[in-house]
């Protein structure tokens, strides 16, 4: 069995065909093709995560600056009654 | 059957080939998707960046006014109305930027004093009421992020207005000078200064740079003092590089600039040599943004660079010969005509040994021994030229002395190292023997990326500033020439040179090259040192290759460059102009000799090679196995470098003109061939001394059989004798300089040489099988064996010196 596939791969070589070569080649390209399906989906849900980032950012902004009015109509209801 | 025997992991072989191209294609499609989604997204991307920056800022700005008005004090609150004003209006904001004007040379002391006694901006500014104590805070936190100014990053969050700042950072155009501010920090005294000062008048070179070399104080302190000189601030101790846009690599280059940050109004450009205010306003209308420049050293611009373009480095480091000289690339190891040639002559001798075996092998007989004959006497006649007085440049040491440092230039020294960290303190300390003004040095230690222990070390180590360590990324092919291009891309020198880790070159080697370079023409554009070995008398192997060592650049090297033919170059100590290096594309990192096909294509160029008088002291590989896996890397890249250059033997002719053609083939072919061809011959010695077989004689008829007896006599007399002579050449010239490296008892073991070449035998076979099987890959040297204790050689010798 051992020789068998011995020769089957020595007769590869003689024709041409490299099999380490092929097998490199092949998991080249899986890994390759990983790399870029994970690449695609990272960088699809960083944009979805930055559009959602920005949103909340606007959010607290908008809380924050009713929270500075709040406190500067306080603060001028204070100026007013001195 | 036939199907069923030809199959590959249980397929036949067509639907696995068919598999490969259909994953492929899918690859293919996949990439397309990502540039799509990438090109559509980075617009967006970008603006959505400066939005969110721009919301974080005015988050903080809120908070921080917020606690203000929790403070009750109105006074403050009215205070803050410009903050909220400016915030609104940062569309008005004005840039504070430095000076442009030149120094004046003889610029005044009070400068000095003026920039020095200023408090610290920050304090002043809470002081006189303008910010408070949590926003100085927080723009401290933004400095120390990413750098800059500390009144730009106020300005950028609202905190205060140009205006405002503006009487507190001072209009003064006048730049101090450097030395007195270093002086007057405390962070050199007048005596260093005046030390480093007279080390400037004597070999010239940049201030800054020779107080580095001289180690009088700590690189970051220098920094910052150039920053506030130049007004200009230092880069974030905390740095993350998050711009989302970068310059193109070409103008980062021409610019030295490298963006780190995006502010929303502005780009944060890293520089090492401030850029003047036309420079930035250039970058500026490119990036559709004010930019700001903060200094870094040096050894953090490499590092950005590595960070920013590494993969752009990366691609050119391995792949720009062979996109732009296909033809001179080793990428490919055989064309389709090459193949065919070789198909064709191996089906022409088969039919012949079926008509005729015996004329057959008489007619291949004859031509090898017509073709050693001629080596032969070609090699003999190279090796006459280079015993001849001024096949190389030679300097006395007067001329030597008589050199004004000043004019010497910057010098990069690449040292290419894998897995070599046990002579790293031994390079080090070589490198540091070297009579050249340190100022003027940029080292470059280039390790591979998962060389964790030299990196280690290399850390420990605490490098005087003029050394750099790169670090090359992981990728394929993975050798020496594609981390000389890494090294090479950002070099500094006017002059490149190769060492390798265990070298220790003679420390006047890089004057007297730079006076060989003065002395040659324009055309010269490198300059070989010679080589030798330092553990010449460790045991038989290193002997023997002490003598071939010396025979090869005590006098065929020079022989060669005075009946100028191209120079197969050694794989270190080799010198060249660095414009001219980069032109050429540098090192193929396919090619596993990559210095002697660089040889080839300089001479094709029209360039020339000049030998030095300089020698570098190597280490012999003193292992069987090592010494087996070193040569038949060298045979196999010579094999490459023939299969190369010969793809076109007409062209090749045409651009080395007769003499050069024939030389080429007597240095590049004769190499590999002879080792190859040597075992048959010496068989067929041994069957016609031992059992005087006909058939011996009939493959030699008439002449052949004279010619034959000649290269078995004379010829093989003539190469154990060129060992000799080289190894006595040396050794006279060693006695005249005190130097006891090689003895004359290593020249008795020459007369055993013919178990050398058997050995070379064994090495150019295995390299021709690793040609076909293995053509890119680097068989690694171990070094350092000369201080690692072999146990199979007890009476192993230790290298003196």
């Amino acid at each position: 069995m051992r020789s068998a596939r011995k020769k089957n791969r020595q007769r590869l070589l003689w024709l041409g065909y490299n099999t380490d070569d092929v097998i490199r080649k092949l998991e080249s390209i899986s890994v390759q093709i990983a790399q870029t399906e994970m690449l695609l989906q990272q960088e699809s849900d960083k944009f979805s995560g930055l559009i959602e980032q920005k949103l909340a950012f606007q959010e607290q902004l908008q809380q924050l600056l009713d929270k500075e009015l709040a406190k500067e109509r306080q603060l001028l209801e204070g100026i007013t009654n001195l | 059957m036939n199907g069923l025997r030809l199959q590959f992991r249980g397929e036949p072989i067509r639907p696995t080939k068919q598999r490969l191209k259909f994953e492929q294609q899918k690859l293919d499609r996949l990439k397309r998707r990502l540039t799509k989604q990438r090109t559509e997204q980075s617009a967006i991307l970008l603006r959505i960046n400066r939005e969110i920056e721009e919301l974080k800022q005015q988050l903080a700005a809120a908070q921080s006014r917020i606690n203000c008005l929790g403070n009750d004090n109105v006074r403050q609150w009215l205070g803050q109305e410009n903050v909220v004003r400016s915030l609104n209006e940062k569309s008005s904001q004005v840039q504070i930027t430095p000076s442009t004007e030149p120094s004046a040379l003889q610029s005044m002391p009070s400068a000095t004093k003026a920039l020095l006694s200023r408090a610290k901006l920050g304090d002043q500014l809470i002081e006189n009421g303008i910010i408070d104590d949590q926003q100085l805070q927080l723009a401290i936190e933004r400095q120390q992020s990413y750098g800059g100014r500390l009144g730009d990053v106020l300005i950028e969050l609202g905190f205060v207005t140009a205006e405002q700042l503006l009487p507190y950072v001072g209009n003064s155009i006048q730049k101090a000078r450097l030395g007195d501010l270093l002086v007057q920090s405390g962070y050199i005294t007048k005596d260093q200064l005046d030390k480093a000062l007279a080390f400037q008048r004597k070999s010239g070179g940049i201030l800054g740079d020779i107080l580095l070399s001289l180690q009088f104080l700590d690189p970051e302190l220098l920094y910052r003092i150039v920053a506030n000189q130049n007004r200009i601030g230092r880069i974030g101790s905390e740095l993350t590089l998050d711009a989302q846009v970068k310059l193109p690599e070409a103008v980062a280059r021409k610019y030295g600039a490298i963006v780190i940050h995006q502010y929303s109004n502005r780009f944060l450009l890293a520089v090492n040599q401030p850029l003047s205010q036309d420079q930035m306003e250039d970058l500026g209308r490119l990036l559709e943004l004010p930019v700001e420049q903060v200094l870094a050293s040096k050894n953090e611009m490499e590092l950005f660079w590595s960070e920013v373009y590494g993969s752009e480095m990366l691609t050119e480091s391995t792949s720009k010969l062979a996109f732009e000289q296909p033809h001179n690339s080793a990428s490919t190891t055989f064309t389709k005509s090459q193949l065919a040639f070789f198909l064709a002559a191996s089906v022409c001798f088969i039919i012949g040994l079926m008509w005729n075996s015996w004329l057959t092998l008489i007619i291949v007989n004859v031509w090898v021994q017509i073709f050693y004959f001629f080596m032969t006497l070609f090699k003999f006649m190279i090796i006459i030229y280079g015993s001849k007085s001024g096949a190389q440049y030679r300097f006395t040491q007067e001329q030597i002395d008589a050199i004004d440092e000043r004019d010497l230039p910057i010098y990069t020294i690449l040292v290419p190292m894998y897995k070599e960290s046990q002579v790293i303190p031994d390079l080090i300390l070589n490198l540091e023997n070297l009579d050249y003004p340190k100022a003027k040095l940029d080292v470059r230690l280039l390790i591979e990326n998962d060389d964790v222990e030299a990196l280690q070390v290399l850390k420990s180590m605490n490098l005087p500033p003029y050394y750099s360590v790169l670090i090359v990324p992981d990728s394929i092919p993975k050798t020496k020439p594609k981390a000389c291009n890494f090294g090479l891309l950002r070099a500094r020198g006017k002059y490149v040179v190769i060492f390798d880790a265990e070298d220790r070159p003679d420390p006047d080697q890089l004057k007297k090259v730079h006076l060989t370079f003065q002395a040659c023409g324009e055309e010269t554009v490198c300059v070989q040192a010679k080589l030798n070995y330092f553990n010449s008398e460790q045991n038989l192997l290193t002997r023997w290759f002490t003598q071939e060592y010396s025979m090869w650049f005590e006098l065929l090297l020079p022989g060669i460059m005075k009946l100028d033919i191209p120079i197969p170059l050694g794989g270190t100590s080799n010198h060249f102009k660095t414009d001219v290096l980069k032109s050429l594309n540098a090192w193929d990192p396919y090619n596993v000799t990559e210095d002697a096909d660089l040889g080839i294509r300089l001479y094709k160029e029209g360039y020339k090679t000049a030998i030095v008088d300089s020698r570098t002291w190597e280490e012999a590989n003193s292992r069987f196995g090592n010494w087996i896996r070193q040569r038949s890397r060298w045979i196999k890249g010579y094999m490459q470098t023939w299969l190369v250059h010969m793809r076109n033997p007409f062209k090749l002719w045409k651009e080395l003109g007769a003499r050069g053609f024939w030389g080429f083939q007597v240095m590049v072919l004769a190499t590999p061939i002879i080792p190859l061809l040597n075992p048959i011959f010496w068989l067929l010695m041994i069957l016609w001394f031992c059992w005087k077989m006909d058939f011996i004689a009939q493959l030699f008829p008439n002449v052949i059989y004279y010619m034959a007896s000649l290269e078995l006599f004379a010829a093989n007399f003539f190469f154990i004798y060129s060992n000799v002579a080289g190894v006595y050449w040396i050794i006279s010239d060693l006695e005249k300089k005190k130097n006891s490296f090689i003895s004359h008892r290593i020249v008795k073991y020459a007369l055993l040489t013919p178990l050398y070449w058997m050995m070379m035998s064994i090495a150019s076979y295995k390299a021709f099988w690793q040609l076909i099987t293995k053509p890119f890959y680097w068989e690694k040297t171990l070094h350092g064996l000369h201080v690692i204790p072999d146990p199979a050689n007890e009476n192993s010798i230790k290298p003196g010196g």
